[in-house]
């Protein structure tokens, strides 16, 4: 398998981070754990089956650029999206895979103000972006065609001078995510995945391109780089959450639980040394989404 | 987190019941109860909405036996399964697998243009359009008494 770790774009920056999240309302899970502290002990919970029941099959997305952010956040939107449809049976309908184009200038641009010149993010930002602003579904927006993922996109409107075209931004606000706040343990991600939050994790943590016997990749190498968790395993002999890249087919090797390709599955104690505890990692839930349409009437 | 359906299994199952409901009807409906009673309609004694009355109407100008039989086949296997189908949740679940059943018999929508556009006039008067969630036993009658409604229109 190539070496895609050139695709990286997370920017690690605690100080950074910091200053970001002061303006959440609930920056740090450890805050409101309560209630459903250790609801995810001994349990097994795939987000990812739950994308695949609602929007047909789970989103394979392949970056070009280094928006890793806004690509591990868009798998977030998409779980917590089809959590609200699925598991808490919203009236609400799938429309398509997050776009990522609009997150990653929302990111760098409305939220970041423009401070980085090449490619890359902090985590923090997307969350802020999706939870203050919102996210879309692919599709085209009058004349903004989001069907189809491009890099030059993101990377032209995630320039200082870019930014996230009015009209878009005005939809995006309408579909909001409507908690994030900042996981720095494996068990908070834990209880957090248990009860239908994805968590989008960053770190500059590189895994093995081969999944073992189990399903799970080794740590090895770096990647400064943010990808996104669906799914967790606590009652495994191996405790462990599943990590969805964003690279395509990247990887390869012995699957379990039904995981998607290209994802991996990491160690508990792993993610939270080498991921977690970096702090810039973040869960997402409810999606203001997009109620049904009218049906078609022409049935004869 | 537990799941509380399994809708992507329903809806085949389900499918592959309707098209299982518009067979049997087939098989089961005495030969002499379609095709006569369709060839010989009559508005005598049938309390029909205007919107209903169109349906009749255009239904009466297709030529061709068979489709106009199909057509009968179809509304009634969806009012004998929609009373039926308790997995179904939303209105919006139905239509995909009328859809299959229609193509597994050859069926393409519009093929009777006005025809269509007398029954999507009367969908969208009785609230059809508007999808709706089936949570209780009123909102699976409204909804099987729609094509149970179109279904006597057409019946003689």
């Amino acid at each position: 398998m190539s070496d895609l770790s050139h695709l990286g774009g997370w920017i690690n920056d605690p100080q950074a981070v910091e200053t970001a999240m002061s303006s959440l309302p609930h920056p740090v899970f450890q805050d409101s754990w309560g209630p459903i502290k250790d609801s995810g002990k001994d349990q097994v919970v795939l987000l990812y089956n739950f994308i695949e029941k609602v929007a047909g099959a789970v989103p394979i997305r392949t970056q070009t650029i280094g928006d890793c952010v806004s690509q591990g956040a868009a798998y977030a939107v998409d779980a917590a999206k089809c959590v609200d449809i699925y598991i808490h049976n919203e009236w609400e309908e799938w429309v398509a895979e997050t776009a990522t184009e609009d997150i990653y200038a929302g990111a760098r641009v409305v939220i970041g103000g423009g401070e980085i010149s090449g490619d890359g993010a902090f985590g923090v930002w997307a969350a802020r972006y999706c939870n203050e602003y919102g996210a879309v579904p692919r599709g085209k927006y009058g004349k903004i065609d989001l069907t189809e993922y491009s890099g030059n996109k993101a990377r032209n409107w995630g320039k200082p001078s870019g930014g996230v075209p009015k009209t878009l931004l005005d939809i995006a606000k309408q579909h909001s995510i409507l908690t994030v706040s900042r996981v720095d343990t494996y068990e908070q991600a834990r209880d957090l995945l248990a009860n239908g939050y994805a968590v989008t994790v960053a770190s500059n943590q590189g895994f093995s391109s081969s999944r073992d016997s189990e399903g799970f990749a080794k740590p090895e190498g770096e990647w400064a780089h943010q990808m996104c968790l669906l799914g967790v395993d606590d009652n495994y002999k191996r405790p462990g959450v599943l990590c969805m890249n964003s690279w395509g087919v990247w990887n390869a090797g012995p699957k379990r639980n039904n995981q998607p390709d290209g994802s991996f599955w990491i160690d508990a104690d792993e993610v939270e040394k080498r991921m977690l505890k970096v702090g810039d990692c973040w869960a997402f839930s409810g999606y203001e989404g997009f109620k049904p349409r009218k049906l078609n009437t022409r049935i004869i | 987190m537990k799941e509380n359906s399994k809708p992507n299994l329903a809806l085949h199952a389900i499918s592959f019941c309707l098209v299982f409901v518009v067979g049997y009807t087939v098989a089961i409906v005495p030969f002499d109860f379609l095709p006569q009673s369709i060839s010989t309609v009559s508005d005598d004694d049938v309390e029909l909405s205007d919107a209903l009355k169109k349906v009749r109407t255009e239904y009466l100008k297709i030529s061709d036996k068979a489709d106009r039989t199909l057509i009968y086949k179809l509304f009634a296997g969806s009012a004998e399964y929609l009373s039926h189908a308790v997995s179904l949740k939303t209105t919006a679940q139905f239509d995909p697998m009328l859809g299959r059943v229609q193509s597994s018999y050859g069926w393409e929508r519009d093929k009777h243009k006005e025809f269509t556009d007398a029954v999507s006039d009367y969908l969208i008067e009785v609230g059809y359009e508007e999808p709706r969630k089936l949570s209780t036993e009123e909102d699976r009658k409204w909804f099987r008494d729609i094509f149970r409604s179109l279904a006597d229109a057409i019946k003689g």
